[in-house]
């Protein structure tokens, strides 16, 4: 496997095991023991403003959002929302009595899912903060991206940024070398999984520490819905230019890309609604055109086209090309994902129904809804299994808690003082 | 000029601009049959069908191959089928299921003939089967495998089925073919066998130096998917099977063809390309822009006058081909020539997003 760290200047280094990395990480996760969370947020903060003047970077997808993501203030909500109010990393009182306290786990290894580039820095920005040492092992997609963010990093020359990144490896070998996993595996404290499903049973089930946390980040699928009222608003048009962005960002393959939208009877025609989507994905082609197509993704949309056009009860709007696809109507059910800018649109009696649908496989619904039913629906289909209930536009927000959990607190340990 | 007339003239004789002039008007007007189906009737309104808008091959719109799975696609009136051709439904799902009317089941006749003949001769000699007789069984509904059987079967003089099964295992029934040898060391005859059938039985019997068919033409197709996953490659196959027949590589021969458009294959020519007959036409078509390439590989779709009892006008397929050129194959037959690369192989969900929901 290669390694890319401080000590080679993150250029690349074939190794055949990581005995030294782990002594040199567990050495310098004791030099971060005495900075606080601000302290290590403000660094990260001063990265994302580095990423942002980037001309290169900033440009690439879900950069812009990363950088934003790093902003102290974001940081700081999201520490203070996870671990109880405290900046400092100092005791929390317990009403009960005592006190307790947040530890790092020690080393984290993260597996994270390569159809995100900027994935890795989140994961490794979210570990680093609560003071955890990272391997992060990168996919083929995010390798280059991940790399150019530490060189940033090392840049910035600072006695923190050097201890960040002294706490910090990346390692690539190809997927398929089960052995380098395992190496992995054992020195985890911590293993962070992002991923389909076949990478999750892999990686979970390798051998690794007896009190080994594992946080399992597992496939998910994801929708919107759009309730009746919400179908007569003025702001309508623009909530679906947000829904659209949402589904072509990460050319759909995120566990939050929405895949199939349902509307509420009783509003517009499904065949009206579908013509609003439309023009809201054509704008959105022609501003960011695909780049690539998977062949198979390809022939799958071509199959499913030519299915909604057969089929007297269904509808097809797309573009000429394979760009994007809206299939429209049927019955009511959730469809296999097509991804890549393929959506399907079905009508349903009441969005209360879809709760019927859920299972814990949903991760995330859009919601376009009246804010008085919001909350009502929310914990509805919360109760069923789903994670997340955002407006448009936000559906691909990596915010907290996420898939279910509150992921800081799960990346350290909570002792106690009494 | 006239299908049947069209069907049966030299099929390489003519360039791809002199075909697709006289392709495109017959195809055009073959295509108002497809509104007697009420699921092509629907696809076409949806899309604003308008025959004056077709002015190139390209333009008629497809339906995937897979759609003959789940809809019944015949433009005929039930009691005007004759017969049901099924595909081998190898990947676990429901087969494909093609209607034939006596003209179709006719043109198709006409079509092999004609394409074969221009490899075979017109002289029909005898053929060995590599499969087992009951494939071709008579019945309303003929798998893929029987009605390759049955169209190849025109040519011969006599048949010899090579194949016995037994308890469902293939047996390959050496005394009879050692008999054929003995006939037929020095003179014409051909095999015709499923590719994947052919490497099945054949890797498990002794060989190379038992047999000698010097003159022997073997034609075999379909299965390449099974063999890609042993990694087999054509040479491979080519080797293990002229050795063991002992006849030239050179004499065997590939061919591309499926159910949904029998009796029209594409056959390697002596510079291993395929080349497209008079009567129909491949275009392959860019995974994105979905228009029509060349010299990369591309999504194959199938410009076709035979059917008349289903719309497969214009099939467009999982399968991928490369189009080399155009009416300049240094084997002297004009039109398109082109190599079929693999099918699209649906890869593994990588990302946190699943594409199987948990559908309740």
């Amino acid at each position: 496997m290669k390694i890319y760290n401080r000590k080679n200047n993150f250029e690349g280094l074939e190794v055949f095991g990581l005995a030294d990395i782990e002594e040199s990480l567990r050495e310098a996760r004791m030099n971060l023991r005495n900075f606080t969370y601000i302290q290590i947020i403000e660094e990260w903060s001063k990265i994302g403003q580095k990423i942002i003047k980037d001309k290169d970077l900033i440009s690439r997808e879900g950069v812009l959002y990363l950088a934003r993501w790093l902003r102290k203030e974001n940081l700081l909500n999201f520490i203070v929302d996870s671990l109880g109010g405290n900046l400092e990393g100092d005791f929390i009182k317990l009403r009960a009595g005592g006190e307790m306290i947040a530890q790092p786990r020690g080393i984290v290894v993260h597996w994270t899912a390569g159809n995100t580039i900027t994935f890795p820095i989140i994961a490794l920005a979210q570990s680093t903060i609560v003071k955890n040492s990272s391997i992060m092992r990168a996919s083929k997609n995010n390798l280059e991206f991940t790399i150019k963010v530490m060189k940033i990093i090392n840049n910035l020359n600072s006695p923190l940024s050097k201890i960040l990144l002294d706490n910090i490896t990346i390692v690539y070998f190809p997927h398929e070398e089960i052995e380098n996993h395992i190496i992995l595996s054992k020195i985890a404290d911590c293993k962070a999984i992002w991923g389909g499903s076949k990478t999750i049973r892999t990686l979970k089930n390798l051998p690794e520490k007896d009190n080994c946390e594992n946080i399992i980040f597992g496939p998910k699928y994801s929708m919107a819905v759009i309730d009746r009222d919400s179908q007569f608003s003025d702001e309508l048009r623009d909530n679906l230019d947000k829904l659209a962005l949402d589904i072509i960002a990460f050319d759909q393959m995120a566990c939050s890309s929405p895949q199939i939208i349902f509307i509420e009877k009783g509003g517009l025609e499904l065949g009206a609604v579908a013509e609003i989507l439309s023009a809201s994905l054509s704008k959105l082609s022609l501003k960011y055109p695909k780049r690539l197509i998977r062949e198979d993704i390809a022939s799958k949309i071509v199959i499913k086209r030519c299915e909604f056009l057969l089929d007297p009860s269904l509808d097809l709007i797309s573009s000429k090309e394979n760009d994007w696809s809206i299939l429209v109507g049927g019955e009511v059910k959730l469809e296999e994902a097509i991804q890549s800018r393929t959506v399907f649109l079905k009508e349903i009696n009441q969005l209360e129904d879809i709760a019927k649908l859920i299972n814990p496989k949903i991760q995330t619904v859009c919601m376009i809804a009246e804010k008085s039913r919001k909350k009502l629906l929310a914990k509805n289909y919360f109760y069923n299994g789903v994670a997340r209930c955002v407006p448009p536009g936000e559906t691909n927000y990596y915010d907290w808690p996420w898939d279910g959990m509150n992921v800081l607190s799960r990346l350290v340990r909570w002792c106690r003082l009494s | 000029m006239d299908i049947k007339t069209l069907i049966s003239a030299n099929p390489f004789e003519k360039t791809q601009e002199e075909k697709e002039r006289i392709l495109l008007p017959l195809i055009k007007n073959s295509l108002l049959n497809n509104f007697n189906n009420e699921f092509v009737s629907a696809y076409y309104k949806k899309i604003g069908f308008d025959l004056r808008k077709i002015n190139f091959l390209e333009d008629i719109p497809f339906i995937h191959a897979s759609c003959f799975k789940n809809f019944d696609l015949a433009t005929v009136e039930k009691d005007k089928i004759i017969r049901v051709l099924t595909s081998s439904s190898t990947t676990g799902q429901s087969p494909s299921r093609v209607p034939l009317d006596k003209e179709t089941a006719l043109r198709q006749t006409i079509a092999l003939k004609s394409v074969l003949s221009n490899y075979l001769g017109k002289k029909r000699i005898p053929m060995l089967v590599f499969d087992f007789e009951k494939s071709n069984a008579e019945s309303e509904s003929l798998t893929a495998r029987g009605a390759g059987i049955r169209g190849f079967a025109n040519f011969a003089s006599e048949t010899y089925y090579l194949i016995d099964e037994k308890e469902g295992s293939f047996i390959l029934n050496k005394p009879l073919l050692l008999r054929a040898n003995k006939e037929y060391a020095d003179k014409e005859i051909f095999l015709f066998g499923f590719t994947y059938l052919l490497w099945e039985v054949l890797t498990k019997e002794n060989g190379p130096g038992e047999l000698s068919f010097k003159k022997m033409k073997i034609f075999h197709g379909g299965g390449w998917k099974k063999l890609e996953s042993k990694k087999v490659s054509k040479a491979i196959f080519n080797e293990k099977i002229s050795g063991y027949f002992g006849c030239p590589s050179s004499q065997i021969y590939d061919f591309y063809g499926m159910v949904e458009q029998s009796g029209l294959v594409f056959i390697d020519c002596e510079q291993g390309f395929k080349h497209v007959p008079l009567f129909a036409d491949l275009i392959t078509r860019d995974f994105y822009t979905l228009q029509s390439i060349t010299k990369r590989e591309g999504l194959v779709n199938i410009i076709n006058l035979i059917p008349s009892s289903y719309p497969g006008q214009s099939i467009i397929t999982d399968d991928k081909a490369i189009i080399f050129g155009v009416d300049d194959c240094k084997c002297g037959r004009k039109g398109k020539y082109f190599e079929f690369t693999s099918r699209v192989i649906n890869q593994e969900v990588r990302g946190c997003g699943d594409t199987m929901p948990n559908i309740k």
